[in-house]
């Protein structure tokens, strides 16, 4: 049985339509790629608090030492 | 390794043929196969790397979570002002059922967006897209990825170098610190 790529899980997608994403490269139109330009320089939103607290948790896992 | 420094309980490390994958579950069939059948031969290949998130509790270590990611680009149509814009795929996160409600899928996507930024220095990037499971998406939005700026791509969500930037750089410059 031939395994699937994560990309498989997506709801109401078939294989064929994601077959044809996998192997399609994504083209932009000259409005697209104007606006994704312009995306890249926009000003960040600022971080939720709930990111601001993951990112705190990430901190307090990271430093977490091997326990004896 | 420094002297007085407790080693660590997780590490992240680059999967390699030593790690013990097999007990790795993550309750999603899709994600747990390409663990298994992709991710490694993938990685050994250079076609895309995933990094696991090893717990040293265990022995072997634990398997908590992985994540991969590989290059990818878009075309413009039109190539009077740009030919190619590069950008990183998240092809895969998912922790392992006995790691829920501890935040390591937040965490494997801090450390996936620091590689991101890293290798945004060295190359160029403009941003990060995935395909979200739709168990994913609420992780994902939480962090401002949006929805992709192409109409027919809106099943991918985007996340601009500059939000990535703004998430990871005071992290990165802690670490500088630290060191």
């Amino acid at each position: 049985m031939a395994i699937k790529h994560p990309i498989h899980s997506i709801p109401n997608t078939t294989e064929a339509d994601i077959d044809s994403k996998r192997v399609t490269p994504i083209v932009l139109s000259a409005s697209e790629t104007k606006d994704l330009l312009q995306s890249l320089h926009a000003a960040p939103q600022p971080l939720s608090l709930e990111v601001q607290n993951a990112i705190a948790n990430y901190k307090r896992i990271k430093a977490k030492p091997l326990p004896k | 390794m420094n002297k007085g420094v407790e080693p660590p309980q997780y590490t992240l490390e680059k999967l390699a043929t030593h790690h013990d994958i097999w007990s790795f579950d993550c309750q999603h069939s899709y994600l747990n196969a390409f663990l298994f059948y992709h991710a490694l031969r993938e990685t050994l290949h250079d076609l895309s790397l995933t990094f696991v998130l090893c717990d040293n509790s265990h022995s072997p270590a634990k398997v908590a979570g992985y994540f991969t990611l590989r290059s990818d680009s878009y075309y413009p149509e039109d190539h009077s002002e740009v030919d190619l814009i590069p950008v990183v795929e998240l092809v895969a996160l998912a922790r392992d059922k006995d790691y829920s409600r501890q935040g390591i899928g937040d965490y494997l996507l801090i450390e996936a967006l620091k590689n991101v930024y890293n290798a945004s220095k060295l190359v160029g990037i403009t941003g990060i897209h995935l395909a979200p499971s739709q168990e994913g998406t609420r992780l994902y939005k939480r962090y401002n990825f949006g929805t992709h700026p192409l109409s027919y791509r809106r099943d991918l969500l985007f996340l601009p170098s500059n939000t990535i930037r703004q998430i990871v750089q005071p992290l990165l410059a802690e670490e500088t610190d630290l060191e």
